[in-house]
């Protein structure tokens, strides 16, 4: 008989082939599509937990960064007929240069204000996209061109699922390397104690600009991928709303918890279309049922339910949860 | 013996109040030296303008002759002066190991995240060397026991006694120590004399801030006083103990008289 812990090793492959079979069950392709939608949720998620989670800074930008993914991603490829896979370098691109864009204010603006400012610069960015002629306006980008290998189209809900499934698990990698290394450690100390990392000789301006170009960089990634995957794009999608989407997600998994990143993405994504047949109540019996989670389950649903049943030790992170 | 740290006519001003005014203090190698003198003297005042916490008004601090006056505090660090706090710092949510591991980092443990990410075997190589590292220290600070606990759970005597660790990771010159001994209990204090002397053998010298007169007589070489921002008495601990205007500052004019007296 295996212990828990040792049980719990195989978490990732289990929850990995949890995903690649759920296609066989879901077969509708609306629901298909919330599949995916999910999916590149759990990656934008997975790089604000750097920020959000782990250095504790509450950014509530992630929206517009996601639709700059997705912008100069369609538009690379629509205005300039770029291949959508050599698209992805002037997305790289823009999201380490809008990280550190990002990363710099962070130094100076603390708290509440930081989250100001950030909900600025997605209101910015989300008018820009709306007033600017050459970013299509209101009515945004059409015909956007699928993702191809060798002839291979990925241009069906099954296939698209399988690519961006491909592209979280590589995420989920780079995202995991970098949670247990030092940069990890790094980011928690931000968030536990800015004057104690500089006295360990470490910049803590450096530390705050990686965690938002790596999230920025997850962001930008996904969005692109949104951008093939839908095939159009509008303003519209890239709201302060879904900013704060992201950061539910995060506070459902349980902030700092890794891979409650990916079930808060799917929570998020899955139940307002679950509530759907409700009626015109379901957002607010959606907002209702996050709100309980957030009361009842602070620390994560999975993290807080073993405490609950006394599977989890108490007080495992520092002081602050008891 | 040659000077390690130098402060020259180092002020610092809060608006209308000299916080601090012409601090001369000479720390040499191979000395435990300490900053006394009552509440509000100016002694974190001090520490902190000499590890770049805050700017000073005026003045200079030298380290090992090098101007190091307003540098940031990480510079500071990483040229070789640790620095623990008088109300604890530490990373509640990071095990003790990783504690040690973190103050590590920037000597044992450098590159960016892509550099990382692009180099497995190395980073795995830099990663166990810090990780030895880290195992090092805390068996010299007695700590083992609590390698895996997270920081934030343990008793307020061993959170002071991992702070002194984590600026040991980082192979300091000299560590400046804001009261290192406040709040600990008799036999813990005496626990961390012991470890003290211990790290100025293994030849990393001190400057500490200390109100524990026992802790203080017991272990520094030279000693500087403070009182309302001014350096009012340098020496052994011996002069200081039988100084005229130390004691004034101390007890009042009233108890500094009878002294005389007697004598």
């Amino acid at each position: 008989m295996k212990t828990a812990r040792e049980w719990k090793k195989y978490f990732p492959v289990f929850l990995m082939l949890l995903l690649a079979v759920i296609p066989a069950f879901v077969t509708g392709n609306y629901y298909r599509t919330v599949c995916c939608q999910a999916m590149l949720y759990a990656i934008v998620a997975l790089g604000l937990n750097f920020i959000v989670g782990l250095s504790g800074l509450m950014t509530l930008g992630t929206a517009a960064i996601y639709g700059l993914g997705s912008y100069v991603s369609a538009l690379f490829c629509v205005k300039l007929g770029w291949n959508p896979w050599a698209a992805l370098i002037p997305v790289l691109i823009s999201g380490w240069l809008i990280g550190k864009g990002l990363g710099y204010p962070s130094l100076r603006v603390q708290g509440v204000y930081l989250s100001l400012a950030t909900i600025g610069f997605n209101e910015i960015v989300r008018n820009l996209l709306t007033n600017l002629e050459w970013t299509g306006s209101g009515t945004g980008i059409r015909n956007i061109p699928v993702y191809e290998i060798g002839g291979f189209a990925f241009d069906t809900q099954i296939r698209s699922y399988y690519l961006i499934y491909a592209v979280l698990l590589l995420f989920i990698v780079i995202a995991w390397k970098i949670v247990n290394s030092r940069w990890g450690r790094a980011f928690k100390a931000v968030k536990d104690n800015p004057d104690a990392l500089e006295v360990c000789g470490i910049n803590i301006a450096n530390v705050k600009i990686t965690a938002f170009t790596l999230s920025a960089i997850f962001a930008v990634v996904a969005g692109a991928m949104y951008a093939h995957f839908n095939r159009y794009i509008t303003p519209a999608t890239y709201t302060t709303d879904l900013s704060i989407s992201f950061v539910v997600m995060l506070i459902i998994g349980g902030l700092g918890n890794f891979w409650g990143c990916i079930y808060g993405a799917y929570i998020v994504a899955f139940l307002p279309q679950l509530l759907r047949p409700i009626g015109l109540t379901y957002k607010l019996i959606y907002a209702v049922i996050i709100m309980l989670l957030v009361v009842f389950f602070p620390n994560g649903i999975f993290h807080d339910i073993r405490r609950y049943l006394g599977l989890h030790r108490v007080l495992k992170k520092g002081g602050e949860e008891g | 013996m040659s000077i390690l740290l130098e402060t020259k006519n180092l002020t610092k001003r809060f608006g209308g109040l000299e916080a601090v005014k012409d601090v001369n203090i000479q720390v040499k190698e191979r000395e435990i030296h300490a900053l006394i003198g009552p509440n509000g003297a100016g002694k974190t005042t001090t520490l902190s303008m000499i590890n770049g916490t805050l700017r000073p008004t005026a003045g200079e601090v030298l380290f090992l002759g090098q101007e190091i006056t307003g540098k940031p505090t990480y510079v500071v660090a990483n040229l070789g002066i640790g620095r623990t706090f008088q109300n604890i710092k530490q990373f509640g949510s990071l095990t003790v190991l990783e504690n040690l591991m973190v103050g590590g980092m920037s000597h044992y443990n450098k590159g960016g995240v892509l550099h990382m990410l692009l180099h497995m075997k190395e980073t795995r190589h830099m990663e166990e060397a810090v990780e030895e590292k880290a195992k090092e220290i805390l068996s010299r600070i007695g700590m083992e026991a609590f390698e895996k606990e997270y920081a934030g759970n343990l008793p307020y005597g061993r959170q002071k006694v991992l702070e002194l660790g984590r600026a040991l990771m980082g192979d300091p010159r000299l560590i400046l120590l804001d009261e290192p001994a406040a709040g600990l209990n008799p036999s813990e204090r005496a626990e961390f004399v012991e470890i003290l002397k211990n790290v100025y053998e293994s030849g990393i010298d001190l400057f500490l801030i200390e109100h524990n007169m026992d802790v203080v007589m017991n272990i520094s070489h030279r000693i500087t006083v403070l009182n309302f921002g001014r350096q009012i008495a340098e020496g052994t601990p011996q002069e200081i103990a039988n100084n005229e205007t130390v004691i004034k500052a101390y007890l009042g004019d009233r108890f500094s008289e009878g002294k005389n007296r007697r004598g």
